[in-house]
């Protein structure tokens, strides 16, 4: 891929968004979106320094789905040819990306990361969250896929082009499986690595129980 | 035509009846966001308003269909599938709302960049120390 951009929705990620860029840039992906989702902590400030391609301020919070679509609506308009979404916590393995682009290059659509294809060492209750999220997709998109919520996908220029999304939140995930059925899109599932750290595992603001049930209700109400 | 309507009786008949109308102008002049379950939804409540405000003792009928025995009972029944559907509304109000309000932030944060397809990765604001475009608040 000639054009490739990262793109990383962030939202109270100063502690480690600059590990995250640094590890991108070693890894050789240097073209780094980062899309600051309203933080309250340094993210900008600290992406900026940490030498990302574009940093991008949203005014408010408004979820991890808004940013990732920010994000992406940015790597259009700079002329990218393929995107890679992955989350700012530092859980996803640059190690992984290249895999995806040679998907990419021989001509699948979308490349969906998956944990549970390589589920070793994660926590039970979080494998039982995504199996339950990965049940809700299927009833309600049509389409059974093994990790349903993960954040590190990989996206063609073209499914960029077709994929439209609404929803803000957690539900985006689940809202791009219905958008890669809609416009029959070819996608493929690989087993990536998961870091798992306490920072990582401590954020107020990931999937719990109750964002979980969040999630779902979001989800019903946008099918 | 029921004789002795209240004045209750006849505001609602009217409300309803008003509601009818809007309703079906809207939908047959294409209004937007006006859906066909929208309209069928919407008319079927007011119609059903409209016929239990001329007709009072129609609940009892409604009543005996449903086993409820009770006028009573049918109009709280009937009173929960009002709360819903105004819920139901309220919640596509606020979803709608959350959306334009989204909009807004990811315009203000992409203001700066190039406008679509572009060809290369610009730099817009080549005045950053830090080589970086950002949009700020």
């Amino acid at each position: 891929m000639s054009t490739t951009y990262i793109v990383i929705p962030a939202y109270n990620e100063g502690r480690v968004i600059a590990e995250v860029l640094r590890g991108l840039r070693e890894a050789g992906y240097p073209q780094i979106i980062v899309v600051d989702d309203g933080s309250e902590d340094a993210t900008s400030k600290m992406a900026r320094e940490a030498g990302a391609t574009v940093v991008l301020e949203h005014f408010l919070n408004r979820g991890k789905g808004a940013a990732v679509k920010t994000g992406i609506e940015a790597a259009k308009r700079l002329g990218a040819d393929a995107v890679i979404t992955l989350d700012g916590d530092g859980q996803h393995d640059p190690a992984d990306i290249p895999r995806m682009l040679r998907l990419l290059d021989e001509g699948w659509d979308v490349v969906l990361g998956s944990r549970l294809k390589a589920s070793l060492g994660m926590p039970r209750r979080k494998i039982l969250a995504n199996v339950a999220g990965n049940v809700f997709t299927w009833a309600l998109h049509g389409l059974w896929v093994t990790d349903s919520q993960s954040g590190f996908r990989a996206y063609s220029r073209r499914a960029l082009e077709l994929i439209d999304t609404r929803t803000d939140r957690y539900e985006y995930d689940s809202e791009v499986i219905r958008e890669i059925r809609t416009h029959h899109l070819r996608f493929v599932e690989i087993p990536i690595a998961v870091i798992y750290t306490e920072y990582s595992m401590g954020k107020a603001n990931k999937q719990g129980l109750k964002n979980g049930l969040k999630t779902l209700a979001r989800m019903l109400l946008s099918s | 035509m029921p004789t002795g309507l209240s004045i209750y009786q006849f505001l609602l008949a009217a409300i309803a009846l008003t509601f009818i109308v809007s309703g079906s102008l809207r939908f047959f002049g294409g209004a937007y966001r006006q859906t066909l379950f929208r309209f069928l939804l919407g008319s079927v409540l007011w119609a059903a308003v409209l016929v239990f405000s001329l007709f009072p003792r129609a609940s009892h009928v409604v009543s005996q269909w449903f086993g409820f025995g009770e006028n009573l009972n049918t109009l709280i029944f009937i009173g929960f599938v009002l709360v819903f559907i105004a819920l139901f509304k309220l919640v596509g109000a606020v979803e709608r709302l959350e959306q334009s309000i989204t909009e807004i932030v990811r315009k203000e944060a992409l203001r700066g960049l190039p406008a679509r397809s572009a060809p290369t990765a610009t730099r817009p604001d080549s005045g950053s120390a830090s080589g970086t475009v950002s949009s700020r608040r």
